[in-house]
């Protein structure tokens, strides 16, 4: 990317030295053990400090061959920020990749990465709508399933991204949502319950396309997006027997897995008690095939 | 928003469910008595959304808790996707046919075929090459085999 340096190594003293002496903008992490992590995360807790202020998980940035169910080591390290899915085969999807990935490290260079804008081309149209009740979900997202299908997406497509943006809505709507103390104020609350989303429960739900990829955000006012929670939802395989669906449980987290699983890459931006926003980012592709395999990546960026 | 469609045929009976199933759907109450066997005909299920899928299994294990035979039957892509991905999504019913997803090679057209589940090997999957409805170009299978046909594995 212009203007910036890279230093691409596989010493851990020169990677340590870097963190110590230079403002570093990103770091990608392409190491395919748990043994191999745990190493550099070690090298970094020696030479460093693992909670050092010249660390910021934001900009961390994990490349992975495997799905992050099977990569969960990650979860407990406090560098863990974002993962990359590496999904591609052949240079020419590589570098389709890489282009969409550069507007990720640009975006979260900054100060604070909101706005699907950011993670799109500059030229790219982005429409915004304002929700002033819960039951306008449904509207929203057979208008925008509507528009894809209009814009000639397989129906099969279409009805991934309308799911994948009813999950955003609905935990904007519900999960996102607490009162003084940070309790959820609508856990218990039925979903379909009409709920005016005015002032601080306001939410924005925001459409990029750029012709290649379709992107959609949902923001909410609270800022209450718990990190932990969501990386355990994502790694979660409900398809495995100990992880059968508990009816206990409110819908949220099933969601947004299915979402990463059918190829959605994910953006979690917070800023603490303040705002939240939550995207998925889908590449328009030939056939279901290579739309659920697609390179796909899952953001964080929580600020405090 | 679904629609359900019964028939009573003896001590069977046969619902059909037509739309999207999320949060407004209620299944206990539009389906009401149910007898020994309740045959589901997912052919129109478009989409489910992490609450719809959340009343269906508290739905459905009620039936199951109550030891009614479930078939499910003709079941759409989006019904498939999720029996993959939760494994108690058909509460201990059966899975007779599915739609398999194939697109045309030519002209990029959806196309879906319906498969006997006892017709299909999960060690060994062999489709057939359909001809397109539209352009009669050659229609191949559209999903990613081990995730599509993986709960006949189960």
């Amino acid at each position: 990317m212009a203007g910036l340096a890279l230093l691409q190594t596989a010493d851990l003293n020169i990677i340590t030295n870097a963190l110590k002496e230079k403002e570093v903008s990103a770091i990608l992490v392409d190491l395919g053990s748990e043994d191999s992590f745990r190493a550099f995360e070690g090298a970094i807790h020696d030479q460093v400090g693992l909670f050092s202020d010249r660390l910021n998980s934001n900009r961390f940035h994990y490349i992975s061959d495997l799905d992050l169910e099977e990569r969960k080591f990650l979860l407990d390290s406090p560098l863990f920020g974002n993962f990359i899915y590496r999904k591609f085969a052949g240079p020419e999807k590589a570098a389709k990749a890489g282009t969409r990935y550069a507007y990720v490290i640009k975006a979260t260079m900054g100060e604070r990465a909101f706005g699907i804008r950011n993670f799109f081309h500059p030229k790219s149209q982005v429409q915004t709508i304002t929700m002033k009740r819960s039951t306008q979900k449904q509207q929203v997202v057979e208008a925008l399933r509507a528009y894809l299908i209009k814009a000639k997406y397989p129906t099969r497509m279409a009805n991934t991204i309308a799911n994948a943006v009813d999950e955003l809505i609905m935990n904007a709507i519900f999960a996102a949502p607490t009162d003084a103390l940070g309790r959820r104020t609508y856990e218990q609350t039925p979903r379909d319950t009409d709920i005016p989303l005015e002032g601080k429960s306001s939410i924005e739900v925001s459409i990029a396309f750029d012709g290649i990829q379709v992107g959609v955000c949902a923001t909410d006012q609270f800022g209450s997006v718990d990190k932990e929670k969501v990386l355990r939802h994502l790694s979660t395989l409900y398809k495995d027997e100990q992880y059968k669906m508990k009816l206990s449980v409110a819908g949220a987290g099933i969601g947004l897995a299915t979402t990463f699983r059918n190829g959605g890459s994910l953006l979690f931006l917070c800023e603490k008690n303040s705002k939240t926003e939550v995207c998925v980012i889908f590449e328009r592709l030939d056939n279901i095939r290579e739309f659920k395999d697609q390179f796909r990546y899952i953001v964080n960026q929580f600020y405090v | 928003m679904i629609k359900v469609a019964k028939e009573l045929n003896g001590n069977i009976l046969t619902i059909r469910l037509t739309g999207s199933i999320e949060e407004t759907v209620n299944l206990d109450e539009m389906v009401g008595q149910t007898p020994a066997e309740v045959r589901i005909d997912c052919k129109e299920i478009t989409r489910i959304n992490s609450v719809g899928v959340k009343g269906w299994i508290k739905y459905f294990q009620g039936l199951q808790a109550k030891n009614v035979k479930l078939t499910f039957f003709q079941c759409s892509t989006a019904i498939v996707e999720q029996v993959n991905l939760i494994s108690n999504f058909v509460c201990g019913g059966g899975v007779e046919s599915i739609y398999v997803p194939f697109a045309c090679t030519s002209c990029k057209a959806e196309l879906i075929a319906l498969f006997r589940t006892v017709d299909i090997n999960p060690a060994a999957i062999q489709l057939p090459e359909l001809k397109c409805t539209k352009c009669s170009g050659k229609a191949v299978f559209d999903d990613i085999e081990e995730e599509y046909f993986a709960f006949l594995s189960r």
